[in-house]
């Protein structure tokens, strides 16, 4: 039931992802199917985050003009991350979880970046101030938005 | 030291082997399909799953567009005059003729067979730029085939499914086409620079262009047919230290409003020329 539930959610997550914040208006838009990997690794733990991450990156590369297995390699290695964390995170407070996402996020980001960065011929630099930093500032942002409006908080151990 | 600080020890960031034997899986996957791009098999992977996603995108895009109709609605009733509304009915119909007929216009006076196809879902990222459109292999879509409006050039075909294409758009990143200026046919490559300019690169310091110039494609590239609209110049620097001068463009499409485009066949494009 857990896992069908997870499977609802992360077809939720592609719809949106794909459809429905595609037509944001401005370049960035946050990832709210890393934001579900990340929380499901902190929260079921990594080997099923990392599962869920190769077909939702897959899906999600298939929409793109970058590389396929670009968004799945950030992805899978995001859901590592946050398999690893998943021992010390209810023990972390606010403050501390938030480094741990931005972290990841920003890991993420950076591998994504740097993979379109080899196909579209762009300086790592400039890739890291106008593509990686404000992607995963969007990100985070959207995240804490998702936290606090959540009754018991993104990883569900908000009191 | 903070309370919480002090749980992070080194004791409970252990991995279990299952998670290091399935980070390792997923990791060699990753890399093969990076490896693999440009596979055909891959591909048609690729192509079977934007296409499975069809038919939810284009529900969604019907309710989008039935919420967005129900808003105007509201709008709307909130007028209180029954000849307003019907006045900006009729506007609208006008509006909405007019631009059919010219695109049916277009598409009567183009010597190239089009395709028409509409917008049922947008990639905007930071660098990638691309657009699902409902039309497909079985409508005749090929990948690279060129897409195009009356106005200008809007991108490529990336990728056909049966019923579905991915179109790359001309603003993004790793888009380029050969091109020239109308008047001077001076050539040079059409790139995106970010969000509001594109540029022409490789036109040497002394090539004769001014501010204005039309920017048209120069069919070198054997994807998009010659003279097709694609920008204007709005600005040129000479003054740089480069062997070549920074041309910045404006696009004649504005990519963040399409909702309808042409695919040019490819095919179509030789005879064309040939006549």
């Amino acid at each position: 039931m857990k896992y069908l539930s997870y499977s609802l959610i992360f077809i939720g997550l592609l719809i949106g992802q794909i459809s429905l914040l595609s037509f944001f208006p401005g370049n960035s838009r946050p990832d709210i199917l890393l934001l579900g990997i990340i929380v499901l690794g902190m929260r079921e733990g990594g080997v099923p985050a990392m599962i869920t991450a190769c077909l939702v990156g897959f899906v999600k590369d298939a929409f793109t003009t970058s590389y396929i297995g670009a968004s799945m390699l950030g992805l899978v290695v995001a859901a590592f991350m946050a398999g690893n964390y998943r021992h010390i995170q209810l023990k972390l407070g606010t403050q501390s979880k938030l480094i741990l996402f931005a972290l990841i996020i920003i890991v993420y980001d950076f591998i994504y970046y740097t993979l379109f960065q080899i196909k579209a011929e762009l300086h790592i630099f400039d890739l890291l101030i106008n593509s990686v930093l404000p992607a995963a500032f969007y990100t985070l942002l959207f995240a804490g938005i998702a936290h606090f409006l959540i009754p018991h908080g993104l990883l569900g151990t908000k009191k | 030291m903070p309370k919480e600080l002090k749980v992070i020890d080194i004791q409970y960031l252990s991995v279990t082997r299952s998670e290091y034997f399935t980070f390792l899986i997923c990791l060699v996957v990753s890399l093969c399909l990076i490896f693999l791009n440009d596979n055909p098999q891959i591909n048609n992977v690729r192509a079977a799953v934007v296409d499975s996603w069809a038919h939810t995108l284009q529900t969604i895009s019907k309710y989008r567009s039935m919420a967005e109709m129900r808003d105007e609605l509201s709008r709307l009733r909130q007028r209180t005059s029954y000849l307003l509304l019907e006045n900006s009915n009729l506007r609208n119909a006008a509006l909405e003729n007019y631009r059919l007929r010219e695109m049916l216009k277009f598409k009567e006076s183009s010597a190239y067979k089009l395709i028409a196809a509409s917008v049922i879902a947008r990639d905007q990222d930071q660098l990638t730029r691309s657009v699902t459109i409902d039309a497909g292999s079985a409508d005749g879509v090929a990948k690279g085939d060129p897409v195009i409006l009356p106005g200008g050039i809007v991108g490529k075909i990336l990728r056909a499914g049966k019923s579905t294409s991915i179109v790359q758009l001309i603003s993004d990143h790793s888009f380029r086409v050969a091109c020239k200026i109308q008047r001077s046919r001076v050539n040079g490559i059409f790139q995106h620079r970010d969000s509001r300019t594109s540029l022409l690169t490789q036109v040497p310091k002394n090539a004769d262009v001014r501010v204005g110039d039309v920017v048209v494609t120069s069919g070198y590239s054997h994807v998009f047919p010659a003279e097709v609209l694609v920008a204007r110049v709005i600005a040129t620097n000479s003054d740089a230290p480069s062997l070549f001068q920074i041309i910045e463009v404006e696009p004649f499409v504005d990519i963040t409003t399409i909702e309808d485009v042409f695919i040019v066949k490819r095919m179509e494009i030789k005879s064309a020329e040939e006549k």
